[in-house]
């Protein structure tokens, strides 16, 4: 029977690819096109944009006549991009830990025991529909008593807390990929509940703990509603407001808008690229439930 | 799965917590906070003055005022950029998973707009779609038109301009999470579809679509929270403009909140908005949650 079936499903497979050749050459195309067009063109743009004088812009003059390395230089002088950079980094790097280290517990917690019947997970992702121009003046009130406002450390409090709904989200899948099984062995095995967790469970998890942490890093990185709100001094100003500092000006000075916003997307984007295996894992947990 | 043993050990409730503690902090305090505010004339110094009673509603939802267009701009852009993104990433996920399997080059490009910052994307297409930027210059040599269209400033291009822009930050992540599902559908069912002679298109609308629901709407909806959020695009290519035709719920109350500093009004304008967003949301997750029960 069965070395009867290997020919025929061969052939299927021979079939299927064999007649469509073209197409897939065709369509492979597209795929390329549609992401050179369109996936990356803004982003060369602006990298273009960054060697360019004001004038050469003003006068749309593109490809631009002559380049300039001028605008990289000016940008760090206009704007103090390092110290954003390093405001930026601080916030969502401690956000994300912040986040994690209340949301795996809870994760754990929702994807082994149906909790109030299963509806406690839906609640607390749900919570995550409400714009966070919601969150945005209590919070300010309560942080300004607490002294925490200017300061990128009250700003990775904010982040902490306001992505535990995603992350939750995010983490319960991965809880559920490991097999109950091996918990069940640690207990015969006379594991303690804190060793369970931290030994067995949370061990098991890491890439989708490191993955959950990369999302929520992103989104506090990239934010500027609550950062806008929250930081008013240079010492504690992140990176997007530092760029949307750019507008103030009478002359928008593009090409140092451009330098500036590309020296904030390097270092996430190498990071990206070099935990992409974690980073798509997680993303696409979220499509997988 | 409620092993009797771990559920004693792990004390489950005292693990969920802080989260639970969370979610009180940063939405049952934020509410009723924001409702105190809506009631008192609260300025950003001086949250609390005195009760103004239900005014500050009377002024969010007056017709007349410009708030109830920001609120219907708002779903408006949400609905479109949602299903222009969904179509396109799906078609595009379609397309990955039928002829490029692997594609780790693929979705390492497809990251990019996914990290660039709102604020940066804004730039971005702002400058493409300017007067005198690359795109009209790319139409008026290929003689598409013959003046220089204001994209970012002339009705209606800045609404479309503002949601190409957010099609192109997103419409990535659509395309990796339903990629994920379509690589997990089992082989069988495609090789007994061509055995049987379906052509491509037959087996997609038929085999693939109905496999992949609940994850179509997982993403629908996550989607649609995002663009609800949305608040950088605006800020940095449009500023609500020309006229209002950009104006958003979130940049309206981002605007009345921080340059008329009416904390009342903008708490006012708050809540009505985060009613309007639920009753939006409630259908699209009630959608969700029946195509999940279909499945499983």
């Amino acid at each position: 029977m069965a070395s009867a079936a290997v020919p025929v499903k061969r052939e299927v497979a021979r079939e299927r690819t064999a007649p469509h050749l073209k197409s897939a050459f065709v369509a492979r195309g597209f795929v390329w096109l549609w992401l050179v067009g369109f996936a990356t063109f803004p982003i060369l743009y602006l990298l273009i944009v960054s060697f360019t004088r004001q004038p050469d812009l003003l006068a749309g003059n593109f490809p631009p006549p002559t380049l300039t390395l001028l605008n990289w230089p000016r940008a760090f002088q206009s704007v103090p991009i390092i110290e954003y950079l390093q405001n930026s980094l601080t916030a969502a790097g401690v956000g994300a830990v912040i986040t994690v280290v209340i949301a795996v517990p809870a994760a754990y917690a929702m994807a082994r025991f149906k909790l109030w019947g299963g509806r406690l997970l839906s609640i607390v992702v749900s919570t995550y529909i409400a714009p966070p121009v919601l969150a945005v003046f209590p919070l300010f009130y309560m942080f300004r008593a607490a002294g925490l406002t200017n300061s990128e450390v009250g700003l990775a409090v904010v982040y902490g807390l306001a992505n535990v709904p995603v992350a939750v989200w995010l983490l319960e899948g991965f809880v559920r990929r490991v097999p109950i099984e091996i918990e069940e062995a640690a207990l015969v095995d006379g594991a303690s509940s804190y060793q369970l967790l931290w030994k067995v469970v949370f061990r098991l998890m890491a890439p989708g703990i490191v993955a959950a942490a990369i999302i929520c890093f992103i989104l506090s990185y990239n934010e500027l509603l609550v950062a806008q709100f929250f930081t008013t001094s240079t010492a504690s100003q992140t990176l997007p407001v530092g760029i949307s500092l750019f507008q103030g000006d009478r002359q928008v000075q593009f090409g140092q808008m451009a330098a500036a916003s590309l020296t904030g997307l390097i270092p996430v984007y190498m990071a990206a690229v070099f935990l992409q295996r974690w980073l798509v894992e997680g993303l696409e947990q979220g499509a997988l439930k | 799965m409620n092993h009797p043993a771990i559920r004693q050990r792990s004390r489950p409730w005292l693990l969920s917590a802080p989260t639970i503690g969370t979610v009180i902090v940063f939405t049952v305090i934020p509410l009723l906070y924001t409702a105190a505010l809506s009631v008192s004339g609260s300025t950003l110094g001086q949250p609390f003055r005195d009760w103004v009673g239900f005014s500050n509603f009377a002024k969010a939802l007056d017709p007349t005022n410009v708030a109830i267009r920001a609120l219907w701009q708002s779903v408006a852009f949400a609905f479109v950029t949602t299903l222009c993104s969904v179509v396109l990433g799906l078609a595009t996920a379609l397309i990955l998973d039928h002829f490029v399997r692997q594609g780790n080059i693929v979705r390492t490009l497809l990251l990019l707009p996914l990290l660039t910052p709102p604020a940066t994307v804004g730039v971005a297409w702002r400058l493409l779609l300017d007067n005198n930027g690359p795109i009209n210059q790319l139409l008026a040599d290929l003689g598409i038109i013959t003046s220089h269209i204001s994209f970012l400033s002339e009705s209606p291009w800045a609404f479309w301009s503002v949601a190409l822009a957010d099609v192109w930050q997103w419409t990535p992540l659509v395309v990796l999470m339903l990629f994920a599902e379509l690589r997990a559908l089992p082989r069988e069912i495609f090789e007994a579809a061509a055995a049987d002679g379906a052509s491509r298109l037959q087996t997609i609308w038929h085999i693939t679509l109905p496999q992949i629901t609940v994850g179509i709407a997982a993403v629908t909806t996550l989607k649609l929270i995002l663009s609800f959020r949305m608040f950088d695009l605006v800020y940095v290519m449009t500023a609500g403009g020309p006229g209002f035709d950009t104006y958003t719920a979130s940049y309206d109350i981002y605007r009345t909140a921080l340059e008329t500093f009416d904390i009342g009004l903008a708490a006012a304008k708050t809540l009505v908005f985060v009613v309007l967003v639920s009753v939006v949301m409630l259908p699209v997750v009630k959608l969700r949650d029946r195509a999940v029960q279909r499945v499983y």
